[in-house]
């Protein structure tokens, strides 16, 4: 399985995650950071990136505003009360399953 | 690279011709385009888009569904905000306002001299209130677009609450067609024998367009900084 595949289910607490780091993000900025973060191994597509963005932000977790940037408009996404709340609770469920997934793949290590 | 005039064309006819047409997707995938391009060592932008952008995007279909998805999402996001709006006039001491609406419209209506009048008034300013609104938003865009000679589509906002303003319209003009079919006195009589229900509904219709007007004021208000 590609580490795409793996990724997509986890794509919103990463969004989370970076918004939370940083205080406003636009998406091609998310990509390049995820990228950065990762040395390459992560690659999120454009494709995936902003309909999870436009799901979070109707869901009311994001927040937006626009800045003009050499005279174009700049969608900057930010994190809301909701959305900083959320991030938390995201990142622990996935550290726990993370957890529990090399239990799993290490029995040995669950086992002591 | 600083993107010429000649590719600034060729990228805004290439995003429309893929169907992107609202102020707002434009917007975003214009400057992530233009970011992208910019941080690139690339120097054609038609190259650029065909072997960067498309796959990155998923192409024509990738960028529809993007679109589709977006505009799910603008449509979900305001009909619950309607709802939690609404409700918040049937909570706690804001149920006062629709009570003290409730008792004020049954007094008008059974003891005013003309209440068809009054009911038809009430409902032509419901209506027509979120209405203006949102005509007034949407000049506002079609001057700013035009302006920055980009004729944009209105917004999904726009057009998912011009959609919601449509519905109060629609309703007024059912209330239209009722009200020609019937002679005046039989409309006073059936309006007294109904009238616990006509007020509900009217209050339930005056917090709603209040609800509207409410929430094209926050959400239409765009937050723009310039640097």
């Amino acid at each position: 399985m590609s580490s795409s595949k793996l990724l997509k289910g986890s794509l919103a607490t990463i969004i989370l995650k970076l918004l939370e780091e940083n205080e406003r993000m636009y998406g091609y900025e998310i990509t390049q950071r995820v990228k950065e973060i990762t040395a390459g191994e992560f690659k999120i597509t454009e494709g995936a990136l902003y309909p999870s963005l436009h799901k979070l932000e109707a869901e009311g977790l994001l927040s937006t505003e626009t800045q003009m940037v050499d005279n174009r408009v700049r969608k900057y996404y930010s994190l809301t009360k909701e959305g900083n709340a959320e991030a938390q609770t995201k990142v622990a469920e996935l550290e726990e399953f993370l957890v529990n997934l090399h239990k799993l793949l290490n029995p040995k290590l669950g086992l002591g | 690279m600083k993107l010429s005039q000649e590719q600034h064309h060729t990228l805004v006819k290439y995003l429309k011709d893929v169907g992107i047409r609202n102020q707002e997707p434009f917007e975003e995938f214009y400057d992530h385009v233009v970011t992208a391009f910019e941080k690139s060592d690339a120097t054609d932008i038609s190259l650029f888009i065909k072997e960067a952008i498309e796959p990155a995007f998923g192409g024509e279909k990738g960028i529809q569904k993007i679109l589709k998805e977006g505009s799910k999402s603008v449509t979900r996001h305001y009909r619950k905000v309607l709802r939690k709006k609404m409700a918040c006039y049937f909570k706690g001491p804001n149920l006062l306002i629709p009570i003290s609406m409730y008792f004020a419209l049954y007094m008008l209506l059974s003891f005013a001299p003309a209440p068809k009048m009054i009911f038809f008034s009430i409902l032509v300013l419901t209506c027509i209130t979120p209405f203006i609104f949102v005509v007034f938003n949407s000049y506002r865009s079609y001057r700013s677009s035009k302006r920055n000679k980009l004729s944009f589509n209105p917004s999904l906002k726009r057009e998912e609450l011009h959609r919601l303003t449509i519905l109060g319209m629609l309703i007024l003009h059912l209330h239209n067609i009722f009200l020609d079919d019937i002679d005046s006195t039989s409309y006073v009589q059936d309006l007294i024998q109904w009238l616990p229900l006509v007020v509900s509904g009217l209050v339930i219709y005056i917090i709603w367009a209040i609800s509207c007007v409410q929430m094209v004021k926050e959400e239409l208000t765009n937050k723009l900084i310039i640097q």
